[in-house]
């Protein structure tokens, strides 16, 4: 086996070590947090009977080394509990989610790691002359401008002055045939049953969305990119490249490949903010994603979502990070593990 | 005369714009190399040196300019040249070898791909030939195992066999002037011999021509063919190494060689430090540090005189020559 294979199944070992941490610090959170989920549930002003019977139906009655055994039991099954208050399966509301706001955040970062490797470039390229001074303005522009606020003028714009995009009201049209339902969410069964027509409308609507966050998360890319490949042009090492007659282009690409381990950090970790902070985009778009979802419940006190979307994103962004420690050994010689 | 000059270096400045305002680092450097010449540019830090070579190249960092002068290669003028004609240049017929090997190498490519984009700046080459030409070029600077050299990666390498493998990279081309910028101060001295003795075996192979920066006198004493000795970014003398060494005309030039420690003497170093680059003096940068000095250097700046061809220096009150070398 070689060394990067073994270094990849050791951290891939550890993942259920982290999930465990990560589930205990889900429960814990929760049972922290102030306010009765019986009074929740059964109101201000429900009697005391009515409250004990709420609690022996959630279990809240139990000790609370029995909840959590229970609680860490059912989820080694897959099963997150049910909303308070729809009572729907919190597993199967995120499975039906999740595709959905995967839908706006894998491309939001593609394109700002695009835009912003370009943006950032130029800058460090380019720092003493005028495009290079007008990118750090652009930089600080952009990442002075809230996303949800970019999408309120991009909608106002382009949705009803210039009526280029559909309305921002969730991902399909009205008159959108739906795909069979087979896991629940649009996404996946459209594109298990390989209906391009619905993936298209699904694309159409995402355009403005994804415009708008990849637009400012770009920023961040732009910002690590232009300081790495300023310090870059400086270094010895593109001196030699240029001793030699490397041409430019080459030159640049030297400088860039230093900024790539920082590039693959910002991905992780604005993956992982976005799945967080994915719920104001998705709120001004109707957009049926796991964000307003889980900010929904969290504003409700609805304990098994915030405690079902701690551990899924929690999960989702270990698996992201063992991914980035991979793949930054995998491109880096340097590192030896 | 042109033709057997490869390179002509004329009145060249370089100046960096800071903050408290511009360092004048090179003010006025006239040089000529001709083919075979090894020429050893010395002095202390800061006297303009590097920034002198640079220059030549075309790669002097912001916020450091060319202000003035000109170089000739081969009877093209290389300052103001744009940086696209200007790499036609480097790398082909001009190589450029720095300070440290690792600094210089990629870390993170390999060996074989760096080589292969180097071959690939001047030449189409198909992947193997990239790698005979590099096989090769290995060879030529003393690889033992060229193939797993080429396989690695520069943090693999010992500082020696990094600097060779930079050294075949610079030479891969065949160019006919090298520039180095203190090539072995980052090696060990061990080292250090072994990559002189190449690289200047290299050079004579062929009839190529070198400039090399040092603030080592012995390295000069033992590599070089001529020598131009600098002092606040202006030459103060130049001549054949012989000449130089033997009986030096400015003071400066005969206190650096004073400076040099010999085993069981007291080390004498250079009193005083370099004038203010960004007020530059009016008379002789060297004046204030000068014994022989007078109200005459306080005034008025001495050009370079040459007494005999190829040999100058820029003095009032130059020492006298010995008279053994006169004889010789």
């Amino acid at each position: 086996m070689s060394p990067l294979a073994r270094y990849a199944l050791k951290r891939i070992l550890l993942l259920p070590v982290m999930l465990f941490l990560v589930a205990t610090f889900a429960f814990l959170l929760v049972t922290v947090l102030p306010g009765d989920p019986a009074t929740l549930i059964a109101g201000d002003f429900a009697s005391k009977d009515a409250l004990a019977k709420v609690r022996a139906d959630l279990g809240l009655d139990q000790s609370l080394w029995h909840q959590y055994t229970s609680y860490l039991g059912s989820l080694l099954h897959g099963d997150l509990g049910e909303s308070f208050f729809t009572g729907s399966s919190v597993t199967d509301e995120m499975a039906r989610r999740l595709p959905s706001s995967m839908v706006i955040i894998v491309p939001s970062l593609l394109v700002a790691v695009l835009l912003g490797t370009a943006i950032g470039t130029l800058g460090g390229y380019y720092r003493r002359k005028p495009v290079g001074r007008s990118t750090s303005v652009l930089i600080s522009g952009i990442q002075g401008v809230p996303p949800f606020f970019l999408a309120i003028v991009l909608i106002d714009l382009l949705v009803f002055e210039l009526r280029i995009f559909p309305t921002p009201t969730g991902m399909l049209y009205a008159s959108t045939q739906r795909p069979p339902e087979r896991t629940g969410s649009v996404v996946v069964d459209a594109f298990l049953a390989q209906d391009w027509g619905v993936l298209g409308d699904v694309a159409a609507h995402a355009i403005l969305p994804v415009a708008s966050t990849g637009i400012f998360l770009a920023s961040y890319f732009a910002k690590t990119v232009r300081t790495s490949v300023t310090q870059a042009l400086s270094t010895p090492q593109i001196e030699f490249a240029r001793g030699c007659g490397l041409p430019e282009r080459q030159v640049v690409r030297y400088a860039l490949l230093t900024s790539r381990t920082s590039v693959l950090t910002y991905i992780a970790i604005l993956f992982g903010v976005m799945l967080g902070a994915s719920a104001i985009v998705e709120v001004v778009f109707s957009w049926p994603g796991i964000g307003g979802w889980a900010l929904d419940g969290v504003l409700k006190g609805d304990l098994p979502v915030i405690q079902g979307f701690v551990v899924v994103t929690g999960l989702i962004v270990i698996v992201a990070y063992v991914v980035l420690d991979v793949l930054v050994a995998a491109l880096d010689p340097r590192i030896s593990y | 005369m042109t033709e057997s000059r490869i390179l002509q270096v004329e009145a060249l400045r370089v100046a960096f714009e800071t903050r408290q305002g511009t360092v004048h680092a090179v003010n006025g450097v006239d040089f000529d190399v001709r083919p075979g010449d090894v020429l050893g540019i010395v002095g202390e830090s800061g006297c303009g040196k590097s920034a002198t070579l640079r220059a030549i190249a075309g790669l002097t960092q912001p916020p450091g300019e060319v202000t003035g002068g000109s170089v000739r290669f081969a009877d093209r003028e290389l300052v103001g040249l744009s940086r696209r004609s200007l790499r036609q240049v480097l790398g082909k017929d001009i190589g450029f070898i720095s300070q440290s090997p690792f600094g210089a190498l990629n870390p993170i490519l390999s060996i074989e791909a760096q080589f292969r984009n180097v071959i690939r700046a001047h030449r189409r080459a198909t992947k193997r030939e990239c790698r005979e030409i590099a096989l090769r070029a290995l060879t030529d600077v003393g690889i033992a195992g060229p193939d797993r050299v080429l396989g690695g990666y520069a943090h693999q390498l010992s500082g020696g066999m990094a600097q060779r493998v930079v050294i075949a990279m610079a030479m891969v081309h065949d160019p006919r002037l090298l520039l180095a910028d203190e090539p072995t101060t980052a090696l060990d001295v061990t080292v250090q011999r072994q990559i002189l003795d190449l690289v200047t075996g290299l050079i004579a192979e062929a009839g190529r021509s070198m400039v090399l920066v040092t603030h080592d006198l012995s390295v000069v004493a033992q590599y070089c063919t001529r020598v131009l000795v600098m002092y606040a970014g202006r030459p103060v003398e130049e001549g054949t190494v012989r000449q130089v060494f033997k009986s030096p005309r400015h003071p400066y030039t005969q206190a650096l060689l004073a400076a040099v420690p010999r085993v069981g003497e007291e080390i004498r170093g250079l009193s005083g430090g370099l004038p203010d680059l960004i007020d530059y003096p009016v008379g002789c940068p060297y004046a204030e540090r000068c014994p022989r000095a007078t109200a005459l250097c306080a005034e008025e700046m001495p050009a370079m005189a040459s007494c005999v061809p190829g040999r100058a220096a820029a003095c009032h009150h130059p020492l006298e020559e010995v008279a053994s070398y006169a004889a010789s």
